[in-house]
């Protein structure tokens, strides 16, 4: 996909966004008491506002890549492109990235910080498949208690320990 | 409390062990990060913030300028040995570093980078030191219609200057400014956004936002391209740069601190522009002006003290106006309210005494960064051996901690998460990340003056255009987007030509 593509597309979304918040999220999830006594004081006035600008920057973004131009993808767009034979597994690490972060944030109750992020951190070395996993799996043991002992003993912080494993 | 009062109380506040070793653990902190290709000064800035909850106020904040001191100057060290620069910022600094290392002066290279930047930030910290001050004091006379339009103008040109694109970087805005309206309505106290979880109460944690927007994307990005954790590095060389050379390249120097100070007292213009200008400047008013590009040292001179000059004159916005310049200092003033202070006008009056003390605190950083940067530079071979792929889990583990310590609530750790894949979608697409995270803690200082303002006028609108203040505003703001658009349509033009001209070869 190329930049101008990938930009029409943004502008897209970005449009129906903006719909989006006008005609259903601003008149669901924002109240606002009847008594107001000017318009634009209303907690409704800001997010309305910000909602139009939305739709025009959207409007405003399709017709520079239509009309203007064309565009030239960025040196950080462009770093990121991969061969196609390396896309599916890029996307794949990233998904598994994704399921490492809510793993994470399922497993802090039960395992506690210490133990999960050790264990996010060894499987996200294992995804890139880190060149040291000697030095992987140290920093995964000790990184977690080297933070634990700050913010627990140092900063005050109530680290949630989880149900097996006590530290003190 | 007179100006020797507050002096006094100052000097108490910064001349203890506590203070000093946070200065100066700042700056090594940074020094390092800013020289692992891959952490940057912003980075390493927000992975701090955590750390800082526990400290005394001024021990926290001078850990963080510490931080994003070190962290500017260290990004001049893989540019020069690796020719990767460690932030944005150290860009310039590869044109003529790199050629130096190449030919063998690496150390004489290093030598004037550190040297042109201690003396380029202690330029800075002067200037903040005489103009916050007066600008503060200019300040007070401030009502919300002009905070209102300050808040506007300084949105609408970090919007335009942080990305190649001013429609992208205003949708940044926009959408940071929408975030900011989560929460409970400012003036009435009924819900926005919050779908009446108790999370969502007071709106988006800040510290979480702004880790999830600067530091989950990098780690993201290298999830998606993992790359060597080898570099080549470059040998020091035994050449050291002498007295003579910095003596031939201080007219530079200081020219390039006062184009650092100038550029970095606008918002959102930022380092990385002011070390070109110097750079270009330089070039452009030197005898050897043909020797640039291949190895001149005036040229690594030129651009560190444009980006060094920067660093303390972002933060006369910051503490005069309580307006952030640029993300550093956004998230530096996210470490003023933790603690409880709100920088602007009203800080020089209410705690002058801990004004007083950051400037003393940033005069002695200038000091500090000369001996803690050169100890960095011998120290570099053992930085770089950093391999990345312990590096960005390592970065999450502390994100998730430090995140977590702010409210002691897994449901910050969840808003990281998510803000984190916003971030990497925004860096996929083009969209800048600093306008957004600027938006969004400006937000509800901008809806807060206009409805001020709109309280003081019945509704009037006439209110916004009350004094020169307002109109002068008003004026550049207009002027911004012009300048803006006549800028970004001719660098489309002129990469479309060269788009033409590539696919006629």
């Amino acid at each position: 996909m190329n930049q101008k593509t990938n930009d029409l597309g943004l502008g897209a979304g970005v449009i129906a966004f903006g719909v989006f918040l006008l005609l259903y999220a601003i008149p669901v999830f924002v109240s606002a008491p009847s008594n107001v006594r000017a318009l634009v004081l209303s907690p409704l006035f800001w997010p309305d506002i910000i909602a139009w600008i939305i739709i025009i920057l959207g409007v405003t973004l399709i017709a520079t890549r239509v009309f203007g131009p064309p565009v030239v993808a960025s040196e950080t767009t462009a770093s990121a492109a991969l061969s196609p034979e390396d896309t599916p597994y890029a996307i794949a690490r990233l998904a598994a990235a994704a399921v490492i972060m809510v793993g994470l944030v399922v497993a802090i109750p039960v395992l506690g910080m210490v133990l999960s992020t050790g264990i996010a951190f060894a499987l996200i070395s294992m995804i890139v498949k880190t060149p040291r996993p000697v030095t992987a799996l140290i920093v995964a043991i000790l990184l977690p208690l080297v933070l634990y002992a700050f913010f627990a003993h140092v900063a005050g912080v109530s680290v949630p320990q989880g149900r097996f494993i006590t530290l003190p | 409390m007179s100006f020797f009062d507050n002096l006094t109380s100052a000097f108490h506040l910064v001349a203890n062990l506590e203070s000093f070793l946070a200065l100066a653990g700042g700056i090594l902190i940074g020094v390092i990060a800013g020289a692992i290709p891959g952490m940057s000064a912003t980075m390493a800035v927000a992975l701090t913030l955590p750390f800082t909850f526990a400290m005394q106020p001024i021990t926290g904040i001078l850990l963080l300028l510490g931080v994003y001191k070190g962290g500017i100057f260290g990004g001049s060290i893989p540019a020069i040995l690796i020719k990767t620069p460690g932030t944005p910022a150290s860009s310039a600094t590869i044109l003529d570093g790199y050629p130096m290392a190449e030919n063998g002066q690496a150390g004489k290279a290093l030598g004037m980078a550190l040297y042109a930047s201690c003396t380029a930030d202690l330029i800075s910290n002067l200037s903040l030191i005489l103009f916050a001050g007066w600008l503060a004091s200019f300040a007070l006379s401030f009502g919300p219609p002009e905070f209102f339009t300050l808040i506007l103008f300084s949105l609408t040109i970090i919007a335009g200057v942080s990305g190649d694109s001013l429609i992208k970087g205003l949708l940044a805005a926009v959408f940071g400014l929408l975030l900011a309206t989560v929460g409970l309505d400012l003036v009435y106290g009924t819900n926005r956004f919050n779908f009446n979880n108790a999370n969502l109460m007071g709106g988006l944690n800040f510290i979480a936002v702004l880790i999830g927007l600067f530091a989950i994307p990098e780690i993201l990005a290298y999830v998606w391209r993992p790359k060597s954790d080898t570099e080549q590095v470059r040998a020091l060389g035994e050449q050291h740069v002498t007295f003579a050379e910095y003596r031939r390249c201080f007219r530079t120097i200081i020219r390039g601190s006062f184009i650092g100070v100038f550029l970095g007292s606008i918002p959102g213009i930022g380092a990385a522009p002011a070390a070109f200008l110097s750079y270009s400047e330089a070039r452009r008013r030197s005898p050897n002006k043909k020797n640039f590009g291949k190895g001149e040292i005036e040229g690594v001179a030129a651009s560190e003290a444009g980006n060094n000059g920067v660093a303390g004159a972002t933060l006369i916005p910051l503490l005069a106006l309580g307006v952030p310049g640029d993300v550093i200092t956004a998230i530096i003033i996210g470490a003023f309210m933790v603690h409880g202070l709100q920088p602007g006008p009203m800080m020089f009056v209410a705690n002058a005494n801990i004004i007083y003390a950051l400037f003393l605190g940033l005069i002695i950083s200038s000091v500090l960064l000369f001996f803690i940067g050169g100890f960095a530079i011998k120290m570099f071979r053992y930085i770089a051996d950093v391999p990345t792929s312990v590096l960005m889990p390592g970065v999450l583990i502390l994100c998730v901690y430090g995140v977590y310590a702010v409210n002691n609530n897994v449901f910050d750790i969840i808003v990281m998460f998510a803000m984190g894949w916003l971030g990497y979608f925004m860096l996929r697409n083009d969209i800048p990340a600093a306008p957004f995270l600027i938006a969004f803690i400006l937000g509800p200082l901008l809806e807060d003056n206009f409805r001020q303002a709109m309280l003081m006028s019945n509704g009037s609108a006439h209110i916004l255009f009350r004094s020169w203040i307002t109109w002068f505003f008003w004026g550049a703001t207009m002027l911004t987007i012009a300048a803006l658009i006549k800028t970004g349509l001719s660098a489309r033009s002129d990469a479309a030509e060269a788009l033409h001209a590539t696919s006629r070869e």
